[in-house]
């Protein structure tokens, strides 16, 4: 999964654009799985799933759309955007697409991890052992 | 897939007539975007088809256009940034004044290419820009408040993913020189903030969550790594830049003479000590990148000691360091930090601002201005003076209501200062004395705003390259140079890239990015794009002719040529502009009166105006 570094982080948001683009085909940051809000003068918050232990928001999920294996799976047949998943997150790393409205979560792009490979500081990276 | 098919634009412009309170929707024409890029193009375009000759830029006639281009919004590097073009009231010419930051790719994600301002509002308002609408809010509340508050409180009442677009109390007092601030960033020069003022337009806030689609994927990610890649390998853009900032040459230009004292009138700074690349960087926080951008130049700055301990900005930047810095012959690091930030506040290019100072400094030195008509001392190296003066500016108060209008006006209204007015076209120099620097001479003599330096900077040809190095004191090849750096940087400010890619992206690999990205066959050629940047030029060149300029306003201030400094590396240089000028019009097919030629008008498209 993510290790994130704020102090490290310009904000330059290059890591949601790669990561939209690698999902979505498009340049649309606000369709991300991992998102920088700017907090002025300080480092931004960054947020994206952890991949906990707990899998809080499998549990959470009222429709049985949500497994756990590797990273967070959604079964986009059975999600109807409630956003319970969301809610439970302990690491504000769930949010709602904006298209579609279904969650995004972090899936590492199946382990290639774009957002460390195109993060110009080290601000993103691949915990180790993930 | 955005609107009508189109790719990197999304095919739509904007169009806000104040007066009437009316907002209307327009579908991006394909020949602007085959014609004129974006950014200062499409500005361009616009503002010579609908501006009427001889309109006062502060009357409700006057037009603002922000405008994004093909690559905002998109992964290509450099690419975060966005341009406002009006006719400056500063200048009574052109202006184009780009920011970085977040607030292009929002607008662009809001559903915009551009934005058409026109009018002015009875009362204060609020541009509010969601989705694919629009619509204007009262502001009344916002009025007088400074562009942090009105920053953090449209966030909190709109949304905290809101960008927010905003003039301080000196766009609204009609300070000449007043920025527009967005996201604690800056369209800084020239007056913007005044004409939004006029218009009685507190801000724009944008949020958009649509998509810029691009039309070769696979190509243009590639593109998008090989550019990443070269960027970070190359010195000038990945090594000194991001550790110190555009703060990185401030050594090489006191070395070379270059860094200007006094208001151009001394060649040493005895602060080079205090105020350097290495002292400033001491005070970064951490560093803050544009959007899309692995440069991150920007910097946050705390100072730790002294009389402004506490004081936080983004910045200082290289000119703001000299403007607060050497040319007020100050030396205490933390009133240069505090001074930008009473900028941002207020909403005032801190170009100007500082230079002003310096003038007024050397009139007070001079006797032209006695202490009675400032209200205290004015010398140079005082700093709290030079703070005070900061507040009066951005405040309009008291003699600073005067001090607001440039230093061109104020040297014609203060008897005997007119040659301390250190100004081309009305717009204040900035950091480079061009008696050590043929390139920039000619540079500044030429831009279309003024007294600039992006609209070409030989300095890096003449003084920091490390290979093709050109003599910096010989007039040779220069007006080729500065012609076609001018017309690059056109490209660059409408695609829109920032200037800082050009140490590590060709024209062919910018001229990748536009094709992949917009699939448009008008793009795919470097020259075809090229010819895009001198056509807008010229387009603005025909906009400041039709607005009266003639070949006397393409010079500098006579003490270039008459008052050589008497230490320092430059010592006894004196500029000789006439041979360069006299050339450059040959190089752009222009006559000897710096009209364009009716060859090169037909070979543009732009015959009988365009």
């Amino acid at each position: 999964m993510l290790l994130t570094k704020p102090s490290l982080c310009t904000e330059c948001r290059i890591c949601e654009l790669i990561c939209a683009f690698h999902h979505f085909g498009e340049n649309n940051p606000k369709r991300s799985r991992l998102w920088i809000r700017s907090t002025w003068p300080e480092s931004p918050r960054m947020s994206a799933c952890r991949g906990c232990q707990d899998h809080e928001c499998v549990s959470a999920c009222p429709s049985a759309a949500l497994s756990f294996q590797g990273w967070v799976r959604l079964d986009q047949e059975r999600c109807d955007g409630c956003g319970a998943c969301m809610e439970a997150c302990p690491v504000d790393g769930i949010r709602l697409d904006p298209v579609g409205n279904l969650p995004l979560v972090c899936d590492t792009c199946q382990g290639s991890f774009m957002c460390a490979a195109w993060c110009p500081t080290g601000a993103v990276a691949r915990m180790a052992g993930s | 897939m955005t609107g009508r098919g189109w790719h990197g634009y999304v095919g739509r412009i904007l169009e806000v007539d104040l007066s009437r309170g009316k907002i209307q929707i327009r579908d991006l024409e394909p020949s602007l975007t085959a014609g004129y890029l974006g950014g200062k193009g499409f500005g361009a375009r616009l503002l010579f088809d609908r501006l009427p000759p001889g309109v006062q830029p502060l009357s409700e006639e006057n037009i603002l256009v922000f405008a994004t281009g093909p690559l905002t919004g998109t992964l290509t590097p450099t690419s975060g940034r966005s341009v406002v073009c009006t006719k400056s009231p500063l200048t009574g010419f052109w202006l184009d004044s780009n920011c970085g930051g977040t607030f292009g790719p929002e607008l662009k994600q809001a559903g915009f290419d551009a934005v058409a301002i026109r009018g002015r509002a009875a009362e204060p308002v609020l541009l509010v820009i969601e989705d694919g609408a629009a619509q204007l809010r009262p502001a009344k509340g916002l009025w007088g408040q400074d562009t942090f508050a009105v920053q953090a409180g449209l966030k909190e009442e709109l949304g905290q993913d809101f960008k927010v677009a905003t003039i301080g109390p000196a766009g609204e007092a009609g300070v000449l020189y007043s920025s527009i601030i967005a996201e604690y960033r800056a369209f800084g020069r020239g007056g913007a903030g005044a004409v939004m003022g006029a218009k009685n337009l507190k801000a724009l806030a944008v949020r958009g969550t649509g998509p810029v689609t691009v039309a070769d994927p696979e190509g243009y990610l590639r593109a998008c790594r090989e550019a990443f890649n070269e960027l970070a390998i190359n010195p000038e853009s990945g090594g000194g830049r991001q550790d110190y900032g555009t703060n990185q040459i401030l050594s090489a230009m006191n070395l070379t003479g270059l860094h200007p004292v006094k208001n151009f009138q001394a060649g040493i700074f005895a602060g080079a000590g205090q105020i350097n690349e290495e002292t400033i960087s001491s005070l970064y926080l951490r560093h803050r990148a544009c959007t899309a951008c692995p440069i991150y130049c920007s910097k946050i700055s705390r100072v730790k000691t002294g009389p402004y301990a506490g004081a936080v900005v983004e910045g200082p930047e290289y000119e703001n360091a000299w403007a607060f810095g050497a040319h007020c012959l100050n030396t205490e690091l933390g009133a240069v930090v505090q001074a930008e930030y009473l900028c941002d506040l207020y909403g005032l290019d801190s170009i100007s601002t500082g230079s002003t100072i310096g003038f007024l400094m050397e009139c007070f030195e001079k006797g032209l201005l006695p202490e009675s008509e400032i209200g205290f001392p004015l010398p140079f190296g005082d700093h709290r003076a030079m703070i005070r003066a900061v507040h009066l500016i951005g405040r309009a108060e008291g003699p600073g209501r005067l001090w607001g209008r440039g230093v061109r006006l104020l040297g014609e209204e203060i008897p005997g200062a007119a040659g301390s007015a250190m100004h081309v076209k009305g717009l204040e120099l900035p950091a480079y004395d061009p008696r050590g620097s043929t390139g920039m001479a000619l540079a500044y003599a030429t831009s279309d705003r003024g007294g600039c330096h992006l609209r070409a900077w030989p300095i890096g040809a003449e003084l920091l390259a490390t290979q093709n190095r050109m003599d910096p004191f010989s007039p040779e090849y220069k007006a080729e140079f500065v012609r076609a750096q001018q017309d690059l940087f056109a490209v660059l400010n409408s695609a829109v890239l920032c200037l800082f890619s050009t140490p590590g992206l060709s024209m062919n690999q910018v001229t990748r990015f536009l094709s992949t990205v917009t699939g448009l066959k008008a793009l795919s050629s470097a020259e075809e794009v090229l010819t895009i940047g001198e056509r807008t030029n010229n387009l603005v060149r025909l906009f400041n002719l039709r607005e009266g300029l003639t070949r006397e306003d393409d010079r500098l201030p006579d003490r270039f040529s008459t008052e050589p400094l008497k230490e320092g590396p430059l010592e006894g240089r004196l500029t000789d502009l006439a041979p360069m000028l006299e050339e450059y019009y040959f190089c752009r097919g222009w006559d000897a009166q710096g009209r364009p030629g009716e060859a090169k008008l037909r070979e543009l498209g732009l015959a009988g105006g365009g």
